[in-house]
This record gives structure tokens, sequence and C-alpha cells, in this order.
């Protein structure tokens, strides 16, 4: 059933896509088909761009996983830890990121660290948040449990606090890795000749209009395929949901 | 099991910054005998289980004495059950074993009895979302009698529970409490269910204090529940807890 709901969404954009492009007088927009061959003859030119891409993202949410997820935790079971911190978290949770670039580059250079952090910051918060919630939120009965049987600090981690948070912490991810995907797109435009971002933007520089779709093609392949590798580590550890 | 433990407050406080929630209480409680504390809400029982199973919280205050043998030795039902989400019915029942690394065959197959004793071997590798309430209570009640403890705390098990589960899980409760006796403390607001499962009840006002203490005669009888003991007990702790709460 779920193949059949990606394959029903698949063809409803490439349908309204195809029509978008015969209404198109000017030729801007490359058909689909147009698209899918280009991208199949500059396969390996793209999945190198989009590597670099996935690999900066992973790089990304991995880090911020453990950061977040940290700061979120000793927030939500230290109480000066999180007086300290919450106000933080609320004053700089607003601020757009993209703003940082230029100091990320002034600081940390124009290679790929710059890039990285820039996506890390935007995930670090949303990931901080939904963990110092999710773990505010488990009820005090479950730690009363583990403290009848002399839990030790570790088994309540082990037991309660990260099993609890991990539904939250997916979801935080999930509404977190658009942004960063659409970030990156930004930051890849400087200082590098890797990645989808700057592929899509180069194409579009040298009016190459077919090469810039096959690019945006390629992006949001790209974002499915994490989705989807986030549902698939949800359903494999989260097995408990309803 | 130690036949001489037992557990000793004599005017025993508890305050909550300035809420004094226990007020004076004195009772002794010996080795394998089952308990029934009764009373309005709010009238502290659940902190008294809490401070019999060594567990108040440590912002709050207490003045009086209290000896208490059972404080390595304790096992308890909570209202809600306890049970974690994320674990199969065989790891919640486990988890005592799990956290003080006893996995021992032996153990295992203790397990596997005490699972068979609740009728929840069907549902082992399940989760306790798709259990039903009395089938969760009886996870919650295994887990607790596996740990063989000497005193085993119930907060209100039962009164999330359909009327017919609820007597179905006192019955079973009672047999077990026969099968192998410890000392039993059950915390709840229904008249029937104290006499049916209290040998000695203990009654409570609004302020935390207790006011009386009756003694069951009709715990040890079979079919407890048609006896005229059973309705005499009744009788009198419904009126005595009328009074409490005028």
């Amino acid at each position: 059933m779920k193949k059949f709901t990606s394959l029903y969404s698949f063809i409803m954009i490439v349908s309204i896509w195809w029509l978008l492009a015969l209404m198109d007088t000017r030729n801007i927009i490359p058909t689909p088909i147009m698209t899918f061959s280009y991208l199949e003859i500059h396969l390996t030119t793209i999945l190198l761009h989009l590597f670099f891409s996935l690999w900066r993202i992973s790089l990304a949410i991995i880090s911020t996983l453990i950061l977040g997820s940290t700061i979120g935790i000793l927030s939500a079971r230290i109480g000066t830890v999180d007086k300290v911190v919450t106000p933080l978290l609320y004053a700089l949770y607003p601020i757009p990121k993209i703003a940082f670039l230029p100091l990320l580059m002034l600081f940390f250079g124009l290679g790929n660290l710059s890039k990285i952090l820039l996506v890390g910051l935007i995930l670090f918060f949303q990931i901080a948040i939904a963990v110092r919630d999710s773990v505010k939120n488990i009820p005090e009965g479950y730690f009363m449990s583990l403290r009848i049987y002399k839990a030790t600090p570790w088994q309540r981690y082990r037991h309660i606090i990260l099993p609890a948070l991990l539904p939250q912490l997916f979801t935080a991810i999930r509404v977190s890795v658009g942004t960063s995907i659409s970030v990156l797109f930004f930051a890849e435009n400087y200082a590098t000749t890797h990645g989808i971002g700057y592929y899509i933007m180069d194409s579009w520089l040298k009016l190459n209009y077919t090469a810039m779709f096959s690019g945006i093609v390629a992006i949001s392949l790209m974002g499915t395929l994490i989705f989807a590798f986030i549902d698939y580590l949800e359903s494999h550890f989260c097995r408990w949901l309803p | 099991m130690n036949h001489n433990q037992s557990i000793y407050t004599s005017n025993f406080n508890v305050y909550y910054g300035k809420k004094h929630v226990l007020n004076d209480i004195s009772l002794s409680l010996s080795a394998n005998k089952a308990y029934a504390i009764i009373g309005p809400s709010g009238c502290g029982k659940t902190t008294l289980l809490y401070a019999l199973s060594c567990l108040l919280p440590s912002s709050a205050r207490t003045s009086g004495g209290i000896q208490n043998d059972f404080c390595q030795s304790t096992a308890i039902v909570l209202q809600d059950f306890g049970l974690f989400p994320w674990k199969t019915v065989y790891d919640n029942i486990a988890l005592p074993l799990i956290l003080k690394k006893q996995m021992t065959p032996a153990r295992k197959k203790d397990i596997t009895e005490i699972i068979e004793w609740f009728k929840l071997s069907d549902v082992v590798s399940q989760f306790p979302s798709t259990l039903s309430g009395g089938q969760k209570q009886r996870v919650a009640l295994a887990r607790a009698w596996l740990v063989s403890s000497d005193l085993l705390l119930m907060d209100e098990p039962f009164s999330s529970l359909d009327a017919i589960t609820r007597e179905i899980l006192q019955d079973e409760v009672k047999r077990l409490y026969h099968k192998s006796p410890r000392t039993t403390v059950i915390v709840t607001h229904s008249i029937e269910e104290a006499v049916y499962l209290g040998q000695e009840i203990f009654l409570f006002d609004p302020t935390g204090q207790i006011v009386d203490t009756f003694t069951n005669d009709s715990f040890n009888l079979e079919e407890a529940r048609d006896a005229s003991a059973y309705y005499d007990m009744c009788h009198r702790l419904r009126n005595a807890l009328r009074e409490v709460q005028r």
C-alpha cells in the first residue's frame, strides 16, 4: 500500500510538471523526459554532487543529535542547567541561522566545516527543545518504578529516558531535515565546487535549465531517501509505537 | 523471607513545604500480614506508601520515628501500572532482574512460571499498548511478585479497571497471598476492596491521621464476599468513613 502511495505522488508531480512544461511557451521548463534522460546521462556527476551534500547533512545530523540530545536531557533533568540553557535556547532559536553564515565562514573557513555548522545550528535548536520537552514530560511513575528496584543512574537513562525521548526526537529530525536541506543548498553556493546546491546554481548560471531540473529532482530524491531512512530507524527503534 | 521483619512508626510526620501530609502516624506492620489503608482522597495514603517503600522524595521533611526492615526488599504496584510502553510484556516483567543483572537460567524459569500463573503466555512478546487494562495490571502484579520481595505495596491498583476484571484480579491477589504470604499493603478508596484484601484496615481522615484500625475477621474466610462477616465489616467501615468525612 505504501509503495502505491509513493508511486501515486510521483505520477502526480510528474504530470503537473509536464503540464507546466507544455504551457511554458518560452521553453524554460524542460519536460520530465528531457530531465530524466539528462539525469541518466550525467548520473555519475550528479551522484558525486549528491554524495557531497549527503555527507555534509549526515555529519550535521549526527553531531547535532549527540549535542542537542545531551543539552536537552541535561536541561530537562537538572534545574540549574535548565535555568541557564532555556533562556539561551529561546533567545537564539528565532534568529535566522543563515545570517550566521558570514560569521561561520570567517571563523571556520570557507570549507566544509562552516557549511556543516550552519546546518547543525538549524537542527540543534529543534532537537534540543524537542528532547528537553519529551524528557520533561516523562511521567514520574516511570522513575518511581525504577527507583524501587534500585536502578543506577545509567539504567535510568537506558530504560526510561532514551526510549521515551525517541519518538519526539524522530519527529524533530523529520521537521528540521527539510529546512536544513534548503539551507545547505544556500550554503553550497559559496566556496565549493561540489554539492547538489552548487550543481543547481551552476547550471542556472550557465542557463542549462535541464541540468538545473535534474539537480532539483536529485535533491528531492535525496530528501526522500533521508526521510525513508529516518522512518526505517523509527520503525526499528520504536516498535512499541501503535 | 524473614518472619521477624516488620515496620514500626511512632508519631511519624511528613511535610511537603508547609503542607502537613502525614500526621502523627503510629503503626506497626508485622511480617506476612495483609494490610489495607483507606481514607478520603488527598489524605496522604500514597505518601504513606512512599514512606513505607523508603521512596519519599528529597523535598519531603519528616519527623518522628520510622523503623523499616523492608527497605531493601520492596515491590510496588502503581495505579497507572508503572509499565514501560517501550518494553514487551516479558521485558516489563523481567525488568527487576535485568536491572540487578540476575537473568540466570533459574530465574528465567521463575519468569516463565509467573507468566503462566498470571495467564500472560499469549501476550509475552506484545507491547503494553496492545493489552487491556486487566492484562496490564496482571503484568504489573507479575513483575511485583517476581522479585519475591518481603513487602508488596499496591497503590489503588485496581481503580481503573471495570468491576468484573477488578474482582477477578482481587481474587488472584488473594490466592497468591495465601500461596506465599508476604507483608502486603494496599491503598484503596474502595470499602469492599479494603475489606476483601486487608487483614487489618487503617482508616485515615482528611488531615492525614490514622483515626481507626479494624481487625477484619472475614479476611481468611473462603468465598469471603458471600460471608456475613464481610458485609458487617463493610458496613462498619462505611459508617466510620462517613464519620471521618463529616
